[in-house]
């Protein structure tokens, strides 16, 4: 794929939550979660973007900037973003590692909110109460796959690839420092 | 992402560092107001000496004597002696040489003015009745010399503006007498005001019948009772210059008995004007050139920032391309920026120009007034200009930015 169907994807099919937010730093919460569209070429961004920004509980912070919010409402912030081009994948890196536990529990259900919505959620972790709350987890150590078990049901949601089965949960040891990228996990 | 969209983003990151955009765009600025403000005052300049040589009359030719060689060594243009009153009087012939219209001849000497305890040493022009028609010269008071004082050989003169404000500060010159080297002339008019000139301040001059200035001031030249320094030629129309030139030639040769080379030069007003277009041309030349190096240095300036910029902002880059960003959207961005920073300093320089022209409009250079003209053309090429600047130094910047890949940008640190 060339760079302008990479772009594509990466715009249309996947959202990424990433361990510290990287949401624009002066630029307000609504022209964050309006970036995708402005690449897309989509029409309309407002009214979506405070749809999404609404979903995910923070209609009200609209026109503040990132660094005027909490840590867990950033995170919401990068998962608006991830979420107003409606992907059928959402790639999460530790999107819990940066938060205190409360913060952490409130993006955990949020993400299954979305995941009960029909999305499928790919998250690395390394936290094990995190990764417990995945459908179907892989550990990978080492770059190595060493355990991948499935559990519960795989739901019976519609989604674009027919499946959303569920978060995928990578944990690594805890002596190994290596951060998982996603493409790794995603093999 | 269209090019409104980019320009809304690239004013946005433009706004978030303003010292550091506005100190980018000095450089511009700078550049832009100089190119703009020193073109101003060359076509002021060149505008200035067109119009003096236009107000000197129409369709002039001037006859000077040409130059003479003895031993081999050749003399200024002008210092021979060969032309004559007799020459110029040779010329004012209708039926011989028909393009001739009118012809004024002149005999320049220096002297000493006096009038009581006021002084001046200025020109003295020998001339005859048909010097004011023919150089557009008119009086302002009195009335100008006349062909009876000529053939008199009175002491009379006709005043510049100048030169009467100087020896009469308080009162009418005319019918006053000056004393010019110790003889006493009645002051019978003075000359209006032309203005200065590149050629010598015409209002600074005092003119006094030619068989006068032969006989009684211009003792110092060895040559003697008839010998003139010019004859001012006015052509019937422009389009007889070639003829005219042709017939004073025949005549001076024939009267010269020139066998090789002639012993005068005519020259026409639109050979002077040519000349002198020609110096203005040069200097407004090189002062854009200098203004062109300071928009060149701008412009690196520019390039300098930008490359900072993409340092600074790999994340931010990371980011866009992990949202969907194309190469190209980067590209475009980055270069939406320069082009932005250069423009609006081009526009800023543009305006700082046309302020610093209308500053020094109206100061003197010597005898002339600089009257410089900001004329849009300038101002379109500047700003045209700066645009390519940005262009060209944004280029490589933003070709960088654009080529980052999304995953190393994002972990930069």
């Amino acid at each position: 794929m060339d760079d302008r169907q990479l772009a594509a994807v990466r715009n249309q099919k996947i959202g990424f939550v990433f361990q510290t937010f990287n949401l624009l730093a002066r630029t307000s919460v609504l022209a964050n979660v309006e970036l995708p569209l402005i690449y897309a070429g989509k029409k309309e961004r407002r009214e979506r973007a405070v749809a999404t920004l609404e979903r995910v509980g923070l209609g009200d912070r609209i026109h503040h900037r990132p660094n005027e919010l909490s840590g867990g409402q950033q995170q919401r912030v990068a998962i608006a973003r991830a979420l107003i081009n409606d992907p059928s994948i959402i790639l999460a890196d530790e999107p819990t590692g940066n938060l205190d536990s409360r913060s952490g529990a409130e993006i955990m259900a949020l993400l299954h909110e979305l995941h009960a919505q029909g999305l499928t959620i790919v998250m690395v972790t390394h936290d094990p109460d995190v990764g417990r709350q995945g459908k179907h987890i892989v550990r990978i150590h080492d770059g190595h796959i060493i355990a991948d078990e499935r559990l519960g049901d795989p739901p019976s949601v519609p989604g674009p690839t027919g499946t959303g089965d569920g978060g995928l949960a990578a944990r690594h040891d805890k002596a190994v420092t290596q951060v998982a990228r996603p493409q790794e996990v995603n093999q | 992402m269209n090019l409104i969209e980019s320009v809304r983003i690239a004013l946005h990151s433009l706004a978030a560092n303003k010292l550091r955009s506005s100190l980018t765009m000095l450089g511009i600025v700078i550049g832009v107001a100089a190119v703009i403000a020193l073109m101003g005052v060359g076509r002021g300049a060149s505008k200035a000496i067109d119009s003096q040589i236009n107000s000197m009359g129409t369709n002039l030719l001037f006859v000077s004597p040409g130059s003479t060689s003895e031993s081999g060594v050749r003399t200024a243009q002008g210092s021979a002696q060969t032309l004559t009153y007799e020459d110029a009087l040779a010329l004012n012939d209708p039926a011989n040489l028909p393009a001739v219209a009118a012809v004024a001849p002149q005999v320049q000497a220096f002297g000493q003015v006096v009038n009581m305890g006021n002084n001046v040493n200025t020109q003295i022009v020998g001339v005859t009745a048909d010097y004011a028609p023919v150089r557009n010269y008119s009086v302002n008071d009195g009335e100008f010399i006349s062909q009876a004082n000529v053939q008199a050989k009175s002491s009379v003169a006709v005043l510049g503006a100048n030169v009467a404000s100087t020896l009469f500060p308080d009162g009418s010159a005319v019918g006053q007498s000056v004393r010019i080297n110790n003889i006493t002339f009645k002051v019978i008019g003075v000359l209006t005001a032309k203005g200065g000139s590149g050629f010598g301040n015409q209002d600074d001059q005092v003119l006094v019948p030619i068989t006068t200035a032969m006989t009684r001031l211009s003792r110092s030249r060895s040559g003697g009772g008839n010998v003139i320094s010019q004859i001012s030629v006015q052509v019937v129309d422009a389009k007889q210059m070639d003829a005219a030139i042709e017939q004073i030639s025949a005549v001076l040769r024939e009267r010269h008995h020139v066998r090789y080379e002639d012993d005068f030069t005519i020259r026409s007003q639109q050979d002077m004007l040519e000349s002198a277009t020609q110096i203005t041309d040069v200097l407004t030349l090189f002062l854009g050139g200098v203004a062109g190096i300071s928009l060149l240095v701008g412009g690196i300036g520019i390039m300098n920032i930008m490359l900072v910029s993409v340092t600074e902002r790999t994340r931010e880059i990371g980011i866009r391309k992990a949202v969907g960003a194309t190469r190209r959207n980067v590209l475009t961005q980055f270069l939406t920026e320069a082009t932005i920073l250069s423009v609006l300093g081009g526009l800023v320089g543009v305006a700082a120009g046309a302020g610093i022209a209308f500053l020094i409009s109206g100061v003197s250079l010597g005898t002339m007034t600089l009257q410089p003209v900001i004329a849009l053309d300038s101002i379109l090429l500047a700003t045209l200009f700066s645009l390519i600047v940005g262009l060209f130094f944004g280029i490589y910047p933003a070709f960088r930015a654009a080529s980052l890949h999304p995953i190393d940008a994002l972990r930069y640190e």
